[in-house]
């Protein structure tokens, strides 16, 4: 097996053969993030492809701190929130419904239950912007401020579209129960 | 996640299954992605990359320079040849009005003149308008008015440049006009506005909403959230660099907030007075809707209540400026659809008394007999046996009776039930009815 090092050393000097590997190692994660930023498959596959772009022809940029990975992923998902704000204006923009869920009590999920399919297919039922907030925030980890900025959207609205995404997929995942 | 693979919560569940899910990539995805990349590569110049291409490339771009400039001159020497043509012309223009009016000249004269003129138009091309202004002058005698107009503008025209011809061109063009209007000029927050440019003579545009957003569009809409005094710019920029600015004045008035509290208290009582709290801020009037059609204008009014009901109070709130916010509190006073219901049937459980507790979703199998209800605040329940027996009672509406009578199952038949009790918003209700006690198969 070849190391992350000569991959990243051989995608430098942009060989071919070490650009075709990296692909191979990370395009499946790196594709995992865009399925979750997308609304359908095809627009995943434009932003991987404009990722990858950018990860093979700023690869220089990559300073070597931090892990090349988590480097990646901040490309895709910079892209995918460029794509999302692209398109913004062609998506109907859905509200969801006022869900009013009980809070306290047992909140936890046995994992065993849902299998990883049925996860991404509830988060797909998301509308659009509900979905990226919910991603990044749950997934990602990033702060409702840093979010905030990223979607060029309120504080508030972030955290009031995550608690109402929070409920919704709760509802849910109680149905596959 | 921990040992036992459950997740403290919706983002532990989702960060750990989904977090690294990898998602299926189609096989042809990579040599699609190859050619755009071989592509983007070229577009992105390395000095470490340079090859064939990049040499074809300027190789192309050099040719091409060269063409052009080649053209250009060529363009340029037509253009004095043409000068020269023009310069030869005049005097013989001239020299019609010199077979006119000076006939008397001697022709050697004349045609030294003309010589003179010719070899001005071309000679003196560098000298500053007046000077050959003053030497025409001198042989004034022999020139029209006309002609001095002509030769300056060919004068001129040989003296320029080529850019400042064109600057000459575009300073006879008329300055740009800004000017534009708002559909509204005041207005509550959030307001909507928008934007008619009516300018003139322009390139481009840029708006500024005074609010920190710019616009670049012809005619744009716009929202102020904030309250607030805005000065609007448009500025336009003109073909030659100008910059004009027409300004308007926004008023963004303050949203009042319409807030309330109902008093503890039910309608259901007669004389009952229901007080409303008025938590409204920014506001000098008031409008209130009680639900039963009745209404008030007064800051903090109380209401009497003719019957029970479900009520939805409405409070619109007025600033200063007539700007309005409004809030609703729906069945003010609690849901107050009461009722109960009985079923005429049920199987009692074999296995002995279960003590007839009873949830209204986990009574699946209609082992307890008992109502669905709400809105009921006292109860009686009592069940008699064809034969008059009091076989069970309760006055707790969370007890069903669970079809035995003194730890015997009772015999399967017909028993009759009656209650009594009330509802919440005061109304008592007495009903009564029979149920069948079915034997289990």
């Amino acid at each position: 097996m070849i190391s992350d090092r000569q991959i990243l050393e051989g995608c430098l000097k942009h060989d071919r053969l070490s650009q075709k590997m990296l692909f191979e190692k990370y395009s499946g994660i790196l594709m995992g993030i865009c399925v979750r930023y997308a609304t359908d498959i095809p627009e995943a596959e434009d932003i991987l492809q404009e990722s990858l772009l950018k990860i093979y022809i700023n690869i220089k940029d990559y300073s070597g701190e931090g892990s090349f990975i988590g480097w990646m992923r901040r490309i895709v998902i910079n892209t995918a929130i460029t794509y999302y704000h692209k398109n913004l204006k062609h998506k109907h923009y859905i509200e969801i419904e006022e869900l009013y869920t009980s809070e306290g009590g047992d909140n936890s999920y046995i994992g065993s239950r849902y299998t990883d399919e049925e996860l991404q297919k509830v988060l797909d039922l998301l509308p659009p912007g509900y979905k990226v907030v919910f991603s990044l925030y749950a997934i990602e980890g990033y702060k409702h401020k840093e979010i905030a900025e990223m979607l060029d959207i309120d504080v508030n609205t972030s955290k009031s579209q995550y608690s109402r995404a929070k409920a919704f997929l709760r509802k849910k995942l109680e149905n596959y129960k | 996640m921990n040992n036992t693979g459950k997740y403290k919560n919706i983002e532990e569940l989702y960060r750990t299954k989904l977090g690294n899910r990898e998602h299926n990539v189609p096989d042809n995805f990579w040599p699609r992605f190859v050619k755009k990349l071989r592509f983007r590569e070229f577009m992105h110049f390395r000095p470490g990359s340079f090859n064939i291409y990049y040499l074809a490339g300027l190789i192309t771009v050099a040719s091409v320079t060269i063409s052009v400039l080649t053209i250009k001159n060529a363009e340029t020497s037509r253009e004095s040849q043409k000068i020269i043509i023009d310069s030869d012309s005049l005097p013989v223009a001239s020299r019609n009005i010199i077979n006119k009016e000076d006939y008397n000249l001697p022709p050697e004269k004349r045609t030294n003149e003309e010589q003179r003129i010719t070899s001005k138009g071309i000679n003196e091309q560098k000298h500053p308008q007046g000077i050959i202004e003053d030497e025409i002058q001198e042989q004034g005698k022999d020139i029209t008015v006309n002609d001095i107009a002509e030769m300056r503008t060919d004068d001129n025209l040989k003296r320029l440049p080529m850019d400042k011809k064109v600057s000459l061109e575009s300073l006879a063009k008329p300055a740009p006009m800004a000017n534009f209007k708002p559909d509204v000029n005041t207005g509550c927050a959030p307001l909507n506005v928008s934007f008619i440019n009516l300018s003139h003579n322009y390139d481009s545009c840029i708006w500024e909403f005074d609010d920190g957003g710019i616009s670049t569009e012809l005619n744009p809409v716009w929202v102020y959230d904030e309250p607030g005094r805005y000065e609007v710019r448009l500025i336009l920029f003109g073909e030659n660099g100008s910059r004009v600015t027409a300004r308007e004045t926004v008023n963004v008035y303050p949203k009042p907030m319409a807030r309330f509290e109902v008093s503890e208290g039910n309608p259901a009582i007669p004389d009952e007075e229901i007080r409303f709290y008025n938590y409204s801020q920014n506001s000098v009037a008031w409008k209130w809707n009680f639900g039963d059609g009745n209404t008030s204008d007064e800051f903090e009014p109380s209401h009497f209540y003719k019957k029970p009901g479900s009520y939805s109070v409405t409070l619109i709130a007025i600033s200063e400026q007539g700007c309005t916010d409004s809030m609703v509190i729906t069945n003010a006073f609690g849901d107050n659809t009461c009722f109960i219901k009985f079923p005429n049937a049920f199987v009692p459980n074999e296995g002995g008394p279960t003590g007839g507790y009873y949830s209204n979703r986990s009574d699946q199998n209609e082992e307890v007999f008992h109502p669905v209800w709400s809105g009921v605040t006292s109860y009686n329940l009592r069940i008699y046996s064809r034969r008059g027996i009091l076989v069970f009672e309760t006055d707790d509406i969370q007890i069903g009776w669970d079809g035995y009578y003194k730890g015997q199952k009772a015999e399967p038949g017909v028993y009759i039930w009656k209650v009594r009790g009330m509802y919440k918003t005061g109304e008592p209700f007495v009903k009564g009815g029979d149920l069948t006690l079915l034997p289990k198969w």
